[in-house]
């Protein structure tokens, strides 16, 4: 095994004694092929030698036998022939060829001829010529001596005397396969010392190497599965027990550097598992991460945030790019060197820059930049931190629009408070001065002319607060399929024969908490916008829905609070908006309009109801694709009271009394106004500037005073402390009050008390005089 | 740890003692054949007439001529041949000084086949008072002169001794140097031809000389097949003769130096037996051929013969003729 391969198919210990026994048996086979050939030789000479012994014998006894006439000792004399065991036939033959004794009694008296030796005839005349022996072969096995006999000498032979013939065959196969199987004992003897001695050979290769070289193999497979401990230590101090030192000391080292490998690759694994857990985070992370390479400037690592914001798939190859990728332009001629020269010199940039994304459109973004450097102190690779700021831009674009529009409200709630104030007098008064002058007066034109003009401008006034949210408006629930359907025909009327109304409600619409009246404005001023916006005609469409807004959508458009809402959608298929004019679109005086042809405060005021009823309305336009006015509606829960406000004065003929009123009122054209109003029609009027001074009437006062008359906005004090101070001394006084502002903000700022009369300014003397008579019959 | 395969260690193993046993089993001493002396005897052409049939395996079974009994015990006695025929009158002999032999097979019976013929002058065995008598100076031949004695009221102080073995009887008689001989087939009828009288044959002493295959008893196992092979082409030439009488005759009678013809005749004093008659005689505790060595042993005493006294314990064994 240890050497095993194409040339040593087999273990060592088997190849080795296998060669030296196959090299054993070849020569073995040698030594016996050479023996057994050796053996035949041997046999052939002693057979030979042994012919011619017998032969001689023979001979001998025969011619003595001849000589004496003891022809009867010749015929045992030739079976002695047989007395050796390999000798087959002794024949003596006469001149004539005949068989005269023969040690087989069958073939006496034949003449040779007709005998086994007929072959031979050639041989007897050759020995019959000389005296001495001759040798011949019979078959492969036998030999033949023909030995000349001398048969001259007897005088009893039948025939002619001269010379005869002894004839000896001899069988050569006995004594050959006799020395053959002696040769092979030999062999075998040999073979079996050899063999023994293998086997003993073996036995000590086996103990002195083959255990030893075990011993080895065992300790290095050990090692090969990993177990260092094993031990290559071999007694004696051949060359296995230096080869088992060296592998010792290789295995030490061996385990020295597996460790390390081990440390490493634990360390390594660490720092994977690290790596992994910081790149899932940096994933999750809504922030552009990336890394580029220091030296090339190559991007090697983008976050799966980052692939997005710059237009790159999840899995898309980014080797290619490089930081110039995502710069623009500007960026790249103005920011980017300043940027690499900082963070290279060892600090952090942070600031505000921009991302190009892949279509080349910009990002702009609040981006970190940092170094990461090598232990020698090189600049490894530059990582890049980048916020996203187009959200947070859009924010704060919403927040400031927010703010402006609310400072603006504000603004013109102020104004319209003062106007009002101004169109009372401006109204009162000339209604005193028309009622001064007779009917027919050329005055009295003029007159009506200023009244109009006042009226127009408390008109323009009025939207003002409804745009300030500051207008007088009465919520209740309402269903809006049903309000939308009441106004159906006149809004068809409104957008004329070229705008198709296209109205898709859905059923059973969850009522929601407006005044009517207002929203019904709301959506007249809508429908005339689309209808100037599809000056080529058109459809306009309005649907309604529910929905339920939650934080996240409310974070995304300011202003909105979370809730349940119905949803209102007005959309045409008008011209559209461009950005700049959405910007303005709610302010009051912007307009797109020719000059003269609007006010600039339709939408304004729309904005202001939405708005004033709790509610929030969106616009979404774009150039050529029409514009849609989102209206998102509280719904109502049921816990609004339905008569929370006062009751509307209702028209009443009668406008004079004899009660007496304290007039509260800091403006003094108003004040004067009031009072000369009501004086006129036979009230007892008692006139303050403020609340100190009202309550010091009230107190001083003797007389009853059936009805206070209170502006609702005063220097020095509330309308509160002042309510709170006549009940003190006027119990069960009748409260009216008359305020340029609107109820809502009225009572809903804790002002007066609910169920308390209001008189919106600007009023006119009739219309003061019949409310306050109002006032005090619904108190009796 | 290196561990060899147990089937290549096994099959190593088995090509070792494979190998070293077909080595062993070419070391055995190859066999010789069984070597059978024989003499001129009409019953014994048996092995003889099988061998010129091709029936006997020369490679197992070497037929050895003798010109005498003499020759062929000497022989026998020597190792020079492993088994003999012999008449029992030297079994007899044989037995009394060994006991290494074994009889496997009995022949033949003389029924006249053994005698002494005499001149035509000399009418009966009580005329060879102070004749010269020829005789082989083994055991048959006294036996037989004995018996011829004993019959004719002599004794051999009363007669003239002449030995002569069988090959030159025939010289001896016709030579006049000896009256009598005690001769068997095929000579005796051979000068019974030539004018000579039949004063005393084997009919007269029946069951008394009996032929038998002797063989040493430390070649019976070494060549029981050898011997086994013998006996039954001993039986199968019987069968033979015994249909193809001419045939038969011709084959051996050359070796007896006879014709055919007188071949057959001389078979007359002779009764070859068979493998039955050869049970009778070989199987059994008291089988027939002890009974006949007993007596045999005891007349050849009383007869002067022998003086041995023969231990019977041992003689034969029928395993081959079964």
């Amino acid at each position: 095994v240890i050497l095993a391969g194409r040339r040593f198919p087999l273990p060592l210990r088997y190849t080795v004694p296998a060669t030296l026994l196959a090299i054993a048996v070849i020569l073995l086979w040698v030594s016996y092929l050479a023996e057994t050939a050796a053996a035949r030789r041997r046999v052939e000479e002693e057979t030979s030698r042994r012919l011619r012994v017998l032969g001689a014998v023979l001979s001998d006894d025969i011619e003595h036998a001849i000589r004496h006439n003891q022809m009867s000792r010749l015929s045992s004399t030739l079976a002695h022939a047989r007395s050796d065991p390999d000798v087959t036939v002794a024949v003596l033959v006469d001149v004539g060829n005949r068989v005269l004794a023969s040690s087989d009694h069958l073939l006496r008296d034949r003449k040779l001829e007709d005998t086994l030796f007929a072959p031979l005839a050639e041989e007897m005349a050759e020995a019959r010529k000389q005296p001495a022996p001759v040798t011949a072969r019979l078959t492969a096995d036998d030999r033949v001596l023909i030995v000349p006999v001398n048969l001259a000498d007897s005088t009893a032979l039948p025939g002619p005397g001269g010379r005869g013939l002894l004839v000896l065959s001899l069988n050569t196969r006995h004594p050959i396969a006799s020395a053959t199987a002696a040769a092979r004992r030999r062999t075998a003897v040999v073979t079996f010392v050899l063999l023994l001695s293998t086997l003993v050979a073996w036995l000590l290769f086996n103990r002195m190497l083959l255990s030893r070289m075990n011993h080895l193999f065992a300790a290095a497979q050990r090692v090969g599965s990993g177990d260092f401990t094993a031990d290559f230590t071999l007694p004696g101090r051949d060359e296995l027990a230096h080869l088992g030192s060296a592998l010792a000391r290789m295995t030490s080292q061996l385990r020295t550097h597996a460790d390390e490998i081990r440390g490493s690759r634990s360390a390594l694994e660490e720092s994977h598992e690290r790596f992994a857990a910081l790149a899932a985070i940096l994933h999750a992370s809504p922030d552009f991460v990336g890394t580029v390479d220091a030296a090339t400037l190559r991007v090697t690592w983008i976050n799966k945030a980052g692939r997005r914001m710059v237009g790159l798939g999840e899995d898309e190859d980014i080797s290619h790019l490089t930081i110039h990728d995502f710069q623009p332009t500007w960026v790249l001629e103005s920011l980017l060197d300043e940027i690499l020269s900082v963070v290279k010199a060892g600090g952090v940039w942070t600031g505000e820059a921009a991302t190009r994304h892949r279509d080349g459109h910009e990002i702009p973004v609040l981006k970190t930049v940092v170094a990461h450097r090598r232990p020698d102190g090189q600049v490894d690779y530059i990582s890049t931190v980048a916020r996203d700021l187009r959200d947070r831009k859009q924010l704060e674009a919403q927040l400031l629009q927010a703010q402006k529009m609310e400072s603006i409200g504000r603004l013109a709630g102020g104004v319209a408070h003062d106007f009002n104030n101004m169109l009372t007098a401006i109204i009162g008064y000339t209604e005193l001065a028309k009622a001064q002058l007779p009917e027919n007066h050329p005055v009295q034109r003029d007159l009506d002319n200023v009244n109009e003009a006042a009226r127009r401008s408390a008109g323009l006034t009025r939207q003002l607060l409804a745009f300030a949210r500051k207008q007088v408006i009465s919520p209740r629930p309402v269903d809006l399929n049903d309000l939308i359907g009441g106004i159906d025909a006149m809004l068809n009327r409104l957008l004329g024969e070229d705008v198709r109304l296209a109205t898709r409600l859905k059923p059973r619409l969850a009522p929601v908490l407006i005044d009517p009246g207002q929203f019904e404005q709301v959506l007249m001023n809508l429908a005339v916008n689309a209808r100037d916006a599809m000056p080529n005609g058109g459809t306009l469409s309005i649907e309604t829905d529910d929905a339920s807004l939650d934080e996240t959508w409310c974070q995304q458009h300011p202003g909105a609070t979370p809730g349940e809402y119905g949803v209102v959608r007005v959309s045409d298929t008008g011209v559209g908006m461009s950005r700049e004019v959405m910007e303005h679109l709610f302010e009051p005086f912007f307009t797109t309009k020719p000059s003269g042809e609007g006010t600039g405060l339709g939408l304004a005021m729309c904005y202001g109801i939405v708005k004033q009823s709790g509610g929030t309305i969106w616009v979404s336009s774009e150039q050529g694709h029409g514009t849609t006015f989102d209206i998102y509606l509280p719904r109502y829960g049921g816990a609004v009271a339905s008569d929370l406000r006062h009751q509307v004065v209702g028209a009443s003929n009668k406008t004079g009394g004899r009660e007496t009123i304290l007039l509260i009122e800091d403006e003094a054209v108003v004040r004067d106004l009031a009072y000369r109003a009501l004086s006129a029609r036979g009230y007892q009027i008692l006139t303050a500037v403020d609340g100190p001074e009202a309550l010091e009437i009230a107190r001083q006062h003797k007389g009853a005073i059936d009805l206070v008359l209170s502006d609702v906005v005063m220097p020095h004090m509330g309308v509160a402390e002042l309510s709170s101070g006549l009940r003190q001394h006027r119990p069960g006084v009748r409260l009216l009050f008359m305020s340029g502002y609107s109820e809502t903000a009225v009572y809903g700022h804790g002002v007066i008390e609910a169920g308390a009369a209001l008189i919106q300014k600007p009023f006119t003397p009739e219309s003061l005089a019949r409310q306050v008579r109002e006032a005090l019959d619904v108190t009796a | 740890v290196i561990q060899e395969p147990r089937q290549v260690r096994r099959v190593f193993r088995n090509i070792l003692i494979l190998a070293f046993a077909a080595l062993c089993a070419q070391c055995a001493e190859p066999a010789r054949p069984l070597r059978v002396g024989l003499v001129v005897w009409p019953p014994y052409e048996l092995p003889v007439l099988a061998r010129s049939l091709g029936r006997l395996d020369t490679t197992r079974v070497d037929l050895v001529d003798y010109g005498s009994a003499t020759e062929a015990l000497r022989a026998y006695r020597n190792g020079v041949i492993d088994a003999v025929a012999l008449t029992t009158t030297y079994v007899v002999q044989l037995f009394s000084d060994s006991q290494n032999d074994r009889i496997v097979l009995v022949i033949d019976e003389s029924k006249g086949g053994d005698g002494v013929v005499a001149t035509p002058a000399i009418e009966s065995v009580h005329q060879l008072r102070g004749r010269r008598i020829g005789v082989e100076r083994n055991s048959l031949g006294g036996f037989v002169l004995a018996r011829a004695l004993q019959e004719g009221g002599l004794s051999t102080a009363d007669v003239q001794l002449v030995s002569v073995d069988i090959t030159g009887q025939e010289a001896a008689f016709k030579s006049g140097a000896i009256d009598a001989v005690v001769t068997y087939e095929p000579l005796r009828s051979k000068l019974l031809a030539d004018g000579a009288r039949d004063v005393f044959n084997s009919t007269m002493m029946p069951n008394e000389i009996v032929d038998v295959l002797v063989v040493h008893e430390s070649a019976l196992e070494p060549h029981k097949t050898a011997i086994r092979h013998l006996v039954d082409v001993w039986f199968e030439s019987l069968t033979y003769l015994r249909a193809h009488k001419d045939d038969a005759a011709a084959r051996v009678a050359p070796r007896e130096k006879v014709t055919p013809e007188a071949y057959l005749s001389s078979l007359r004093g002779t009764e070859l037996l068979d493998r039955e008659a050869n049970r009778r005689w070989l199987t059994g505790e008291e089988a027939l051929i002890r009974r006949h060595l007993r007596r045999l042993a005891d007349a050849m005493r009383s007869a002067g013969v022998s003086s041995a006294t023969v231990n019977l314990a041992q003689v034969s064994t029928d395993r081959f003729i079964q």
